[in-house]
């Protein structure tokens, strides 16, 4: 492999100390992010205030509940919007600028050269994560958020953060222009994250069909006090939608990923039943959308009969709740592994075969 | 224009054969007192190199305030990086320190490099002289390691890139045309970044960084953004860049472009000390009065492939054009008329720019020059200037067909 895969702690540190200093070494980034800071304790007291001056303890932790997940989305869509420009200019701005060669001649590695950048548009991507730490900690202790959850929110991000910063990086190996990479990159990014629920909500409209389904609902002796009810089984046409079918399309979507992370909710319960720790939030409200929505059809999908009703069919079951998370992450981490693959093998020296246009040095 | 057949010539005072060096230079010793000529004076630049042969030494008479690094310790000498072997036997007891036999490369249906086939001594710099696009560049970095011959062999002290790049990218320091600069880093950041990129030891490489930042008189630029140097001080920082981890073999792709003269000079002596400490030094330029001095040997590439190759020294014996300049343009004509020297025409000092008259004729080494130069002084044709209207390499260069490219130097 003539020492394309050695991997030192001495140059992947200096690789991603290298690109650190090179791409956010400026006082805009600093600002940038105090900014983000200051806007998240801001949303974060703005939403706090009223419950905390009417002195309304009990509705504090379901609206910091919110707010933590809704800060958690903020989260992800800076890293969208921040990670992407950054990876995806790394390689082919080097070459541009002379200074990937130069590194290509020393004695660092493909690998190390790779994971440096990888590494540092990790951190720069996950410093959104960390700055938001001083406002949704106290958030999330106030909502009565569980570690689990806050673990997995954090892991997530992480890992989306880790897949598109590596995409990002294939991307810019194999693209001769800076702007080109770049453009793809928020081409893929605004792809899963708007396109695809776009698409995915368009396939409503051919995925659906009438057709003929058993349907139970309840008939009462008296309708007048609602008692005596009796589960009767009907055949009749119904609008059967197959939004199962188009399910793929959403599970690269970050927002849908990020959402799986949250607990289920039992969204039949009354909003009195709810106490602190599961009362909904942003988060558990996509997830149980998105499972309701991208079902398969089920016979129970037609039952509006009562438990308690006579002749409840007990033998419909219900719907199995699929999680999307594990297609997510293996789509992304299937991506993200194969451009580090990429991006590695471009990197490798002496180049054998050299893109059109391409110049070394 | 009449052409001088050195065949014939013959002089009617001397039956010297040409054999020694006489003086060249009209001087105080000479038979023709009075200022030295400055065509005479540059080619005594040549010199610069003392005549010890290109192995001699060249730096300890340091008259520029330019620090001369002792062998053992010096950033130059080939040491340092892991794996460098650092062993320098006498040059001519070890293979040579690049060869590259019969490569060639492409770049779609252009070819860079075609079955090129030449080698570069250690201990000596060897100098790549072509027009645009005769594969310099390309050559260079197949040396480098950073791209691979699509046929054809490159050795470098032994050992092929393509067979273990990390080994000869230990040993290899390479300069490009181009400095890139990383935009957020200061001039001794950037030698730090690269010391610590060839994995020096930590404590080394500050050592180094000051020890190149003062050869390459960049200390008082040491904390100023790389980026925002001039091209003369990005080649000085390029070069310091180049040396960091002392390499045996040191390739450098126009390195005296956006240079002003006394970092010419400083570039030349940091050159011929790198050679001197054992290294192979590989060097192209457009240059070539500079080149002519730093170099020891000449390669001439045109359309990718070897046209030539020589010492600088056997360019002496090369025919070349020689500029004579005189008080009196009627004695000129007339001593060069009864030596029966064939020439380009004799200008009346009104036409020439240093108000001498002037003749240009075509010799075929420097003790046939030396002869006619003491048969001109004894038909007091009353010559002040007597000296090569080209350098070697120049006249080496016009001499092949590359010269009349288009692109060519």
């Amino acid at each position: 492999m003539n020492g394309t895969l050695s991997l030192r702690p001495r140059g992947l540190w200096l690789t991603t100390s290298l690109e650190l200093r090179q791409r956010v070494r400026s006082v805009r980034w600093y600002v940038a992010l105090g900014v983000f800071t200051v806007v998240l304790f801001g949303i974060g007291l703005l939403a706090l205030a009223p419950a905390l001056v009417s002195s309304e303890w009990g509705a504090v932790a379901p609206v910091a509940r919110v707010m933590f997940s809704l800060q958690m989305l903020l989260v992800l869509f800076a890293m969208l919007l921040v990670t992407p420009a950054l990876s995806a200019g790394s390689i082919n701005g080097d070459r541009s600028a002379g200074t990937l060669a130069t590194l290509q001649a020393s004695l660092l590695s493909p690998l190390e050269i790779v994971l440096g950048k990888l590494l540092a548009g990790l951190i720069t991507g996950l410093a959104f994560l960390v700055l938001a730490m001083p406002s949704a900690l106290p958030l999330a202790l106030l909502g009565h958020v569980s570690v689990f959850y806050l673990v997995r929110v954090v892991l997530m991000i992480c890992f989306l953060t880790f897949c598109v910063t590596a995409i990002g990086l294939g991307l810019s190996a194999i693209t001769q222009r800076q702007l080109g990479s770049v453009v793809l990159a928020y081409v893929l990014v605004f792809g899963v994250t708007v396109v695809g629920p776009i698409l995915w909500g368009v396939s409503a409209t051919l995925l659906h069909q009438e057709r003929e389904v058993t349907g139970y609902h309840t008939e009462y002796d008296d309708y007048s006090s609602m008692t005596g009810g009796v589960c009767v089984a009907e055949a009749e046409v119904r609008p059967v939608w197959r939004m199962d079918l188009t399910q793929p399309l959403m599970w690269p979507n970050p927002v849908v990923m990020l959402a799986e992370t949250a607990p289920g909710q039992d969204m039949t319960a009354s909003w009195e039943d709810m106490d602190a720790e599961n009362s909904p939030d942003v988060l558990s409200l996509l997830k149980f959308g998105m499972r309701e929505l991208s079902s398969s059809p089920h016979p129970s999908d037609y039952n509006s009969c009562s438990p308690g009703d006579e002749n409840y069919p007990e033998d419909l079951g219900s719907p199995r709740s699929i999680p999307m998370w594990p297609m997510g992450v293996g789509a992304w981490g299937l991506l993200a592994l194969g451009s580090l693959i990429l991006a590695v093998f471009r990197l490798a020296v002496p180049i054998k075969h050299l893109g059109k246009g391409t110049r070394i040095a | 224009m009449d052409n001088y057949n050195y065949d014939n010539y013959d002089s009617p005072q001397s039956s010297s054969s040409g054999s020694g060096e006489p003086p060249m230079r009209p001087g105080a010793d000479g038979p023709f007192p009075g200022p030295g000529p400055a065509t005479v004076a540059a080619e005594g630049a040549h010199t610069g190199r003392p005549a010890g042969g290109p192995m001699s030494p060249h730096g300890p008479q340091n008259t520029q305030g330019v620090p001369t690094l002792h062998r053992t310790e010096s950033s130059l000498s080939p040491t340092g990086a892991p794996g460098a072997s650092g062993t320098q036997g006498p040059p001519g007891e070890q293979s040579p320190g690049i060869v590259c036999e019969q490569v060639s490369r492409s770049f779609g249906s252009v070819h860079a490099v075609r079955d090129l086939s030449f080698t570069a001594p250690r201990g000596a710099v060897t100098a790549l002289v072509g027009p645009n696009g005769s594969g310099k560049s390309t050559l260079m970095l197949m040396l480098a390691s950073l791209l691979a011959p699509q046929r054809g062999r490159v050795l470098i002290n032994g050992v092929d890139p393509s067979q273990d790049s990390a080994a000869v990218r230990t040993t290899v320091g390479w300069m490009p045309d181009q400095f890139g600069a990383w935009d957020s880093l200061r001039v001794a950041e950037v030698l730090e970044v690269m010391g610590r990129a060839y994995f020096l030891p930590t404590d080394k490489v500050r050592a180094r960084v000051n020890e190149l930042l003062t050869l390459m008189d960049l200390v008082p630029l040491a904390q100023q953004p790389a980026h925002v140097l001039s091209r003369g001080q990005k080649q000085r920082l390029g070069l310091a860049r180049a040396l960091v981890h002392g390499p045996q073999v040191l390739i450098l792709d126009e390195p005296a472009s956006g240079l002003d003269p006394a970092s010419r000079r400083r570039l030349l002596r940091v050159v011929r000390q790198v050679a001197e400490h054992g290294a192979t030094v590989l060097v192209s330029s457009h240059i070539l009065t500079e080149l002519e001095e730093m170099a020891d040997h000449v390669v001439f590439l045109d359309a990718g492939h070897v046209v030539d190759s020589s010492s600088v020294r056997e360019l002496a014996t090369r025919p070349r054009p020689w500029r004579i300049e005189s008080l009196n343009a009627t004695a000129l004509s007339r001593a060069l008329g009864e030596l029966g020297v064939r020439h380009h025409g004799v200008v009346d000092p009104a036409h020439t720019t240093g108000g001498h008259a002037e003749a240009v004729v075509d010799l075929p080494d420097e003790s046939t020059a030396a002869k006619l130069l003491r048969d001109l002084a004894a038909k007091e044709a009353a010559v002040v200037t007597f000296g090569p209207a080209t350098g070697r390499l120049e006249a080496a260069y016009l001499a092949s067909e590359a010269a009349s490219r288009e692109g060519a130097l």
